[in-house]
């Protein structure tokens, strides 16, 4: 057993000796290790806030989408629809219980002669309106739904409170479009900008304001009947409109989607899953590069204490002496960069997600817990002294009666 | 008669120059034995530090045995030799070999570091050590912050830490004058005198052969007398 606090102790003076070297390479390491850590929380944060929203979705509710999974956001930006012997095919599906289409288009919003973009949806207040409240979480935190066949709107949270310039109230006026709707609700926020955003008049105004046939769908939910498993279903409904196809145009290409929660969740746990490995493989660069700034700095330092090793030989160190005093310079380096790295990067997240609290595009958390930071430490020190290895290995292979014969 | 502590059988050492050999010692035989003080002496480039490096188990010979005590140490791992430099060997160098950066009180400390002795009772020893080479109040000068022959003396002081039996000392006044000089080797004589410690003091300074036991001579790396 080596003498681990005495060698320590000779290691940090060494450091302390060169201080500005060892510290341009700590800031070197911790830039690494401060992208990384900033990178994961973000990015697994993003990764927790869209599985908890796929979450709310619900087992019960399937989508149904056109276009093909390769080509996802293609057909969603095409404009790509679903017709009504499509819908009905779905309704017809076993297991099916209520069917609700998607429609929605981009209006301009005036309300006390600011204008503004936003996006209009149809509500179906008979299934619709039972899905959004029933399983999308959905609720009027003021004020009412609209009524069958009224100029009324529900609206986002958002939309009453951010985005004018005065806050709408219930009861107020706003033309969409050029035509006057009251607003009679406004909904409680779901937690992200998007969701938030919504403007619903009922299905009928909707059809006849923009002349969309809401018999079709750019998307279409379908709960299923209680206890029906929702794999089967997604099944039935695939060959349901496969038969549509086959029947009307001859054709059985698959131009359609079904997706079921656990699916969605797959896919987007894929897509983000990738995107996290890239961003962190970058990062990654970056803390080679901070290790090879360590290799360097502890390269030089056996270089210009050949004889200081000579004289520590001389006196009773061993090899693995020096081999450690070395080691547990460089893994000090990496452990302090790797510290500052991981601070700087929990608190650069941290005022990320405040940026986020107050702009709810998303719902971002940063992620962070104490096993990442105790990794992160652990790494870091393991990484300074994998490239201080070298160094390390080169002085303690250094003979004593040579390196006391070089002169500084 | 009396085994020697230090025995040198026909040692040769060989350096080269990509074809050139050069063979710095050409079979010494040397016997040292405990409790004496010898000088070695010789010209420059005579192979004096060679030799001293050899006795103590800095280098190794390339031809020819070492016996220190009787064992041949020629079958010893590097981590041997290192054990017995630190434990039975002090040495004291003309360039005093001290680490700049460290403390006089640190530099005599190191070698119980290596030895794993506990920090309190290294410091504790350190304090002694200062006190017998006359450095009582140096503990935190730098070597920088001391003059030669104090720095010669910290020196002593880690030579003595482990309380070898053997201290080597390659010219430890060639970088001194006459007066500290002096002191140094009455220092050196004085641990062979009341401490029972064997040394061995290479010089080119014949007068310091009056401290000694025995005198040796080396020219062109053999023993001439
Ligand atoms: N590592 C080495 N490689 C090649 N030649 C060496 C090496 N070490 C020593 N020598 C040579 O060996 C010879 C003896 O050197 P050494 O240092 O033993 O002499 P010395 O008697 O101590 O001289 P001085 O009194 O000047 O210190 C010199 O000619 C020197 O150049
Ligand atoms: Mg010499």
């Amino acid at each position: 057993m080596e003498n681990f606090k005495g060698l320590f102790k000779i290691a940090l003076k060494n450091l302390k000796t060169r201080k500005l070297r060892s510290w341009l390479t700590i800031i070197g390491i911790a830039i690494g290790i401060f992208l990384v850590v900033t990178l994961f929380s973000l990015s697994q944060g993003i990764k927790e806030a869209v599985s908890s929203q796929l979450k709310s979705l619900g087992d019960e509710i399937i989508t149904i989408m056109p276009g093909d999974e390769e080509n996802m956001f293609l057909s969603m930006m095409g404009g790509v629809k679903l017709n009504k012997d499509d819908i009905e095919a779905i309704k017809n599906a076993e297991g099916v219980d209520k069917v609700f289409p998607y429609n929605y288009t981009a209006v301009t919003g005036r309300y006390l002669g600011e204008a503004k973009q936003v996006l209009l949806f149809s509500l179906d207040l008979k299934d619709g309106l039972d899905v959004l409240k029933g399983y999308q979480g959905f609720e009027v935190s003021s004020g009412n739904w609209p009524r069958p066949g009224r100029r009324e709107i529900v609206i986002g949270s958002y939309i009453a409170s951010k985005q004018f310039s005065t806050a709408v109230q219930i009861g107020d006026i706003i033309s969409l479009d050029g035509r006057k709707v009251e607003v009679c609700g406004i909904l409680k926020s779901l937690g992200n900008k998007n969701d938030d955003s919504m403007v619903m008049i009922e299905e009928s105004i909707f059809r006849e304001m923009t002349g969309i046939d809401t018999n079709s769908g750019s998307q279409v939910m379908a709960k299923i009947e209680e206890g029906a498993d929702p794999a089967k279903v997604a099944k039935n409904i695939e060959e349901s409109l496969s038969n549509v196809r086959q029947r009307k145009r001859g054709t059985d290409k698959k131009d359609f989607m079904v997706l079921t929660a656990d699916k969605m969740g797959d896919i987007a746990g894929n897509v983000l899953g990738t995107l996290q490995f890239a961003v962190i493989g970058f990062a990654s660069i970056a803390i080679i590069v901070g290790g090879i700034g360590i290799a360097n700095t502890m390269f030089t330092s056996v270089r210009e204490r050949i004889r200081e090793i000579g004289i520590m030989k001389a006196i009773g160190a061993k090899d693995s002496s020096i081999n450690y005093i070395f080691l547990l310079e460089s893994g000090t380096i990496g452990l302090i960069g790797g510290a500052g790295g991981t601070l700087l990067g929990i608190l650069f997240a941290k005022i990320i997600e405040w940026y986020f609290t107050i702009n709810p595009v998303i719902a971002l958390k940063a992620y962070i817990s104490f096993p990442i930071i105790l990794f992160s430490l652990l790494f870091s020190f393991l990484l300074g002294c994998l490239f201080g290895y070298l160094p390390a290995r080169s002085a303690a292979k250094l003979k004593p009666a040579d390196s006391l014969r070089r002169y500084e | 008669m009396k085994q020697p502590i230090i025995k040198l059988e026909d040692v040769f050492k060989i350096y080269k120059h990509g074809d050139v050999e050069t063979a710095v010692l050409q079979g010494v035989n040397l016997d040292v034995f405990e409790n004496t003080i010898t000088s070695i002496i010789g010209p420059s480039g005579s192979g004096k530090s060679t030799l001293l490096n050899i006795l103590g188990l800095l280098d190794v010979p390339d031809k020819g045995k070492m016996f220190l005590e009787g064992q041949d140490t020629s079958k010893l791992s590097f981590d041997d030799l290192a054990d017995i430099r630190g434990k039975r060997i002090g040495f004291v160098f003309q360039q005093f070999n001290l680490v700049q950066h460290l403390s006089a009180l640190e530099n005599i400390t190191m070698p119980m570091i290596f030895q794993k002795k506990n920090e309190g009772e290294a410091i504790e020893k350190g304090r002694q050590l200062l006190e017998l080479v006359n450095l009582r109040g140096k503990e935190n000068s730098r070597p920088g912050q001391l003059s030669g022959g104090e720095q010669q003396r910290v020196a002593i002081a880690r030579a003595l830490a482990n309380d070898p039996e053997i201290i080597l000392a390659d010219e430890p006044t060639g970088n001194l004058d006459s007066r500290n000089g002096q002191a140094i080797m009455e220092l050196l004589a004085n641990l062979n005198k009341k401490e029972q410690k064997t040394v061995v003091v290479i010089t080119h300074d014949s007068n310091i052969a009056a401290y000694c036991d025995s005198t040796i001579i080396i020219k062109d790396g053999k023993i001439v007398k």
